[in-house]
Formats: C-alpha cells, structure tokens, sequence
C-alpha cells in the first residue's frame, strides 16, 4: 500500500467512496432494524390469528382479515380507556401550560427581585427529590387517590418545561419590546397575553407537544394513584390486557379465571390494539416533527 | 434597612410576576418540596394516622435492614448492571449515528432518515413492552428469523440471561434518533472553512470526522455524560416493571421496582421511603463526582 504522490488524491476519493456506500448500507440496515417492528405490527393486525401464530405473517398479510379490529370496537374498557386518556391529556396539557407558561415568563424577567433564589428552588429539585413513596403519601394525604386529579395534580408542571420556556422567552423576546409595552401602559399581565404570547408561538408548540405525548403515553402515575378501573387510562388497560398474563401470582389484581379471559380476548385483538394505541400519535406526528428538533435544542441551551 | 424598602418596593411593583409564578410554586412546594420533609419517614415507624410528627422515631433501623437483607444485593447489582450495560453500549450509539447522518449526501435522504428514527420515541412503554412480548414469543418473528439462522432455543426477555441485551437493544432502538439531535446540532454548528482546509490537506472523510467532527462534539458528549452518570441508578422502572415476569425477577427486581411494591402494594412506607432516599442520595453522589471529574479534566460541567 505505497502511496505515491499524484495517485494520492484519487485513492483517498476511492476511500472516501466507499467511505460513503457503507454510510448509506448501514442507514438503510437502520431504518429497516426500526421500521419493520412496526410494519409487522401493522401486517399481523389484519392476518388472520392463525397465520400469524404459524408464523407464516413475516412479508406481507395472510388470509385478510378484520376480526381483530371488530372485537376491538366491542370491548369496552379500551374505549373507555380511551376517552379517559383523551381527557387526562387535553385537560392535564392544558393546565401544563396555564402553569407552565405565567411560571417562565415572570422567571425570564430579569428585574424581579428574589430571581435566583426562586430559580434556585426550582432547578434543585431536577436533581434531588423526596422520591416516589413520600409523593404517593402526599398525594394520598390529599386525598387525591383515586380521582380524576391524581393524574392532573401532581404533573401540573415540569421544572424542566419552566426552564425551557424561561430560556426561550429570554433569548427571543427583546427586553425593549417589554419596556416599551410598559411605558405604553401594559401591565405584565397585558404583556404576558398581547406581547409575549404571541411571541412564543414556538415554545407553546413545542411545551403543548411535550406534555401531551407525555399524558398519553404514561402508565405508572395511573398504576400507583388509581384503583378504580372505570378511570384508568388507555396505557394502563393496555398493560392489563397484554402484559399482564405473565407477571406472577401476588401481583395479578384478578383472579385466575379473569387472567385466562383476558388472555383469550388479548390473543384475538394484541395487534389491532397497539395501532388503536398510537393513532393520536400518528396524527400528531407531523406536526410533532415540525417542532421536535426545535424543542430538544432549546431545551439543550444551559438556563 | 433601604435595602429592605427596596426590596418591598420591587416585590409590590411586581405583584403581578408573582401572582403568574404562584401555581408553579405552589405546586413546586406541595410536590416537590414536601415529600422531601416526607423523607424524614425513613427515620419513622410511620403511621398514616399518627402523621410525621406523631409517628415513633426509629433512627437508621431501616437503613440496616436494608443493608442486611437479601434483597440489597440483589436489587442494587441489578441496578448498577443494567444502568452500566444501558450506559456503556447505548450512549456511543446516538453519537456514531449523528456522525454518519451528518455525512450523508443528500439533504432529503438525510432528513428521510432522521424523521424515521424519531418515531419509536413517541412510542408508550406499555406499547413498546407490549410488541417485544409479541416479538419474542416462540412463534414471533425474531424466533422465527433465529430459528432459520440456525439457533435451537428460544431468545425471549423473560429468560434473565437474555433480558439485558434485549432490554439495552430495545432502548437504543427507542432513543437513538432522539439522542442524536443534540450531536447533530452541534455538528452543523462546525464552519464550514475548517473543512476546505482539511479537505485542501487531503483528509479523507474518516479523518474529517475523527480530527474534526469529535473534538467538536466533545464538550456536548461530557454534559451528556454527566447527565447520564448522575441518573445512573435511575433506571427507568416503567419500562423494567413492564417487562419483569416470574423467571427472570431475580434478574430484573431493581432498587424502584422493590420500592414501589413494598411501599405502594405492601404499604410499608418507612421501609420504601429509606431505600428510596438511599437510591437517591447515591444517584446525587454519582451527579456531584461526574461534575467534578469533568470540571477537572475536560473543563466542561453543568455547575
């Protein structure tokens, strides 16, 4: 492998083209390693249960058919599931913001007095917290168990999120612009609705996107806080229905006889039922992709 | 005493700042703030009826119960294993795709690519544990694929040797896109110029990459690295609870796993909360001395 002068540049460019061709292989291996779990999903949803037991469901769907999608519609708890996580996550993004947003603009303002204290007090508790029990305590204290504002309370907000915001409305609203709204007259709340608000059009896309994927998509705060099915949410009937046959005894809620039923019924609908799950996801995806990046950068700037 | 004056003025000018942070810091004390004074249960027999204050003090006694059972070993070991494991291969993942996505040619390819490997990111633990046990039953198609390379046995997560490959592999396959936005901002933060001239030097792109690209990409990777060290024994217990089964729990049972079953299925609050508390004060331990190591040896930390 003597490298001689003027061959040089071209075998680097060779180098460099192969240098590229494996790039792109090891790409396209990538996105067939993440979108094939999915597609599989989606195939065996509508094969019959059979062929896809028989594992003969690997390329494309065998002997179609919608039976799985019907028994869906007819099983209740998914619905109601449904609706509930529907609620938790319109109401509980909407009191994310009415929270979240006053929060990061009256930290964003440099004037206030006690500022750093008061971020101070916010950001410790991003790295230190009383833990999951004496949150459950408090949240039983409360007597929030078992009600609807167990799962709104006590994720009312995201220190996280306030920092953010508090970042983003420092960095992109001009102080002069605040200065001058309070010369005109504007109290901070006039500002806050007329000038800031429609300034932050951006970080509200990006907070209402956090939040909402966030209440949809979680189970654990509903496995802790609530005991009454008629309230659990989608995450959580999923989680009984598909997973549940295989944890062991002492932690099953029903009896065996209800564990065996549902493992009939989830036999006939697992698959119809993980895309039922991720349609809301699905519909907000593009507008998700939109200000995804955007969101993560922000949040990646030192407050 | 001006000072004082002052700071009352300042405080009644701004009335209104403070009327929009209050629900955030109401919040921010009555779930934040409190269970952290709801720690001192560690050092109680506690007994919801007798409250913190009435309950018997028992100093370190569940401490040393902790320390001294069987379970300790256990639930700590696996903590550190699967955190290691999650660390160790998932965290170069996200940085090796951002450097070979920040080379891809074409613009449309690229962004084709990084929107897909954004999606399983928005999916739920419940959906996502839900189509692993799809995956890896008997009949699924990874059994299926290994079986045909030849494989006799069965590669599921319920087996314990098996789960932390599974559950490491799952977790890039979930993050990777979304870990490797900050590296991919940051890579196009490089001029432009610094290129031609490696490129007027006879770089190829490899070397490009290892002479330029990394050295830029440092400062990012040590905050990561920070973040990541210091959130070492928080494993995320959504997912591992979600995937436990009666086979693999001597594998599987971490340090949140047992306190949520103690302290929220067994109420034994004092008991949780203790190991609680040592889960976190270790965590903020390992926090403080990554912050340290990197301030020393790199120059960059998060304070």
């Amino acid at each position: 492998m003597k490298k001689t002068g003027h061959r040089t540049s071209i075998r680097e460019s060779r180098q460099d083209a192969v240098f590229n061709v494996i790039n792109v292989v090891v790409m396209v291996i990538v996105l067939v390693a993440i979108l094939y779990p999915l597609y599989f999903i989606v195939i065996a949803s509508i094969s019959s249960p059979n062929a896809v037991n028989g594992g003969r469901v690997l390329l494309y769907p065998q002997d179609i058919t919608f039976s799985g999608y019907k028994r869906i519609l007819e099983y209740e708890p998914i619905w109601r599931g449904y609706l509930n996580s529907l609620f938790y996550t319109v109401a509980g993004t909407l009191l994310n913001l009415a929270v979240t947003l006053p929060a990061g603009y009256a930290l964003s303002r440099k004037h206030l007095f006690a500022r750093r204290p008061l971020l101070l007090l916010f950001a410790f508790t991003m790295f230190f917290s009383g833990g999951m029990i004496p949150t459950y305590m408090v949240v039983k204290n409360l007597g929030l168990l078992n009600t609807v504002w167990a799962m709104l309370l006590p994720g009312a907000c995201s220190v996280y999120n306030i920092i953010v915001t508090k970042t983003f409305m420092e960095m992109n609203i001009p102080a002069e612009l605040l200065d001058a709204s309070r010369i005109d007259g504007c109290t901070d709340f006039t500002t806050f609705f007329n000038v800031v608000l429609p300034l932050s059009r951006p970080i509200i896309a990006v907070m209402t996107m956090f939040y909402a994927v966030g209440h949809w998509n979680s189970y654990f705060d509903a496995l802790i806080y609530l005991d009454d099915e008629k309230l659990f949410p989608l995450q959580l009937v999923l989680r009984e229905l598909l997973l549940q046959s295989q944890v062991s005894g002492a932690m099953t809620s029903g009896g065996m006889s209800s564990i065996a039923e549902r493992a009939v019924i989830a036999e006939q609908m697992k698959y119809g039922v993980i895309i039922v799950a991720c349609i809301p996801m699905m519909i907000m995806f593009p507008f998700v992709i939109k200000h995804f990046k955007k969101g993560v950068m922000i949040g990646s700037i030192k407050g | 005493m001006n000072k004082i004056r002052l700071a009352k003025k300042n405080i009644i000018r701004d009335w209104r700042l403070y009327l929009m942070l209050l629900p955030a810091f109401i919040w921010l004390v009555v779930f934040c703030y409190v269970p952290m004074y709801g720690i001192l249960m560690a050092f109680e027999n506690y007994k919801p009826s007798l409250g913190i204050t009435g309950s018997e003090f028992v100093a370190l006694k569940y401490f040393k119960m902790w320390f001294e059972s069987n379970i300790f070993g256990t639930a700590f070991g696996n903590t550190l294993r699967i955190s290691l494991k999650c660390l160790i291969f998932g965290f170069p993942v996200p940085i090796i795709f951002a450097l070979m996505v920040n080379r891809l040619k074409s613009s449309r390819f690229r962004n084709m690519v990084q929107n897909i490997t954004y999606i399983p990111n928005f999916i739920s633990m419940v959906v996502l544990v839900s189509m692993m046990s799809i995956f890896f039953a008997p009949n699924g198609f990874v059994n299926i694929i290994a079986g045909a390379l030849g494989y006799d046995g069965i590669i599921t997560y319920s087996n314990g040797e098996q789960f932390d490959l599974i559950y490491v592999l799952s977790g890039i396959w979930q993050a990777m896109g979304f870990n490797s936005i900050i590296f991919v901002a940051a890579l196009s933060g490089i001029d432009q110029e610094i290129y031609e001239a490696a490129r007027l030097d006879g770089a190829t792109k490899l070397k490009e990459i290892i002479h330029i690209d990394i050295p830029a990409l440092l400062p990012t990777i040590m905050m990561m690295l920070i973040l990541n060290i210091g959130s070492l024994l928080s494993v995320a217990h959504d997912k591992v609870l979600l995937m436990q089964t009666g086979t693999n729990i001597m594998q599987t049972e971490i340090i949140s796993t047992y306190v949520y079953k103690i302290g929220v299925v067994n109420t034994q609050y004092g008991y949780s909360t203790a190991i609680g508390l040592f889960n976190a004060v270790v965590n903020f331990a390992l926090l403080l001395a990554a912050n340290y190591t990197s301030r020393r040896s790199t120059g960059s930390s998060l304070f």
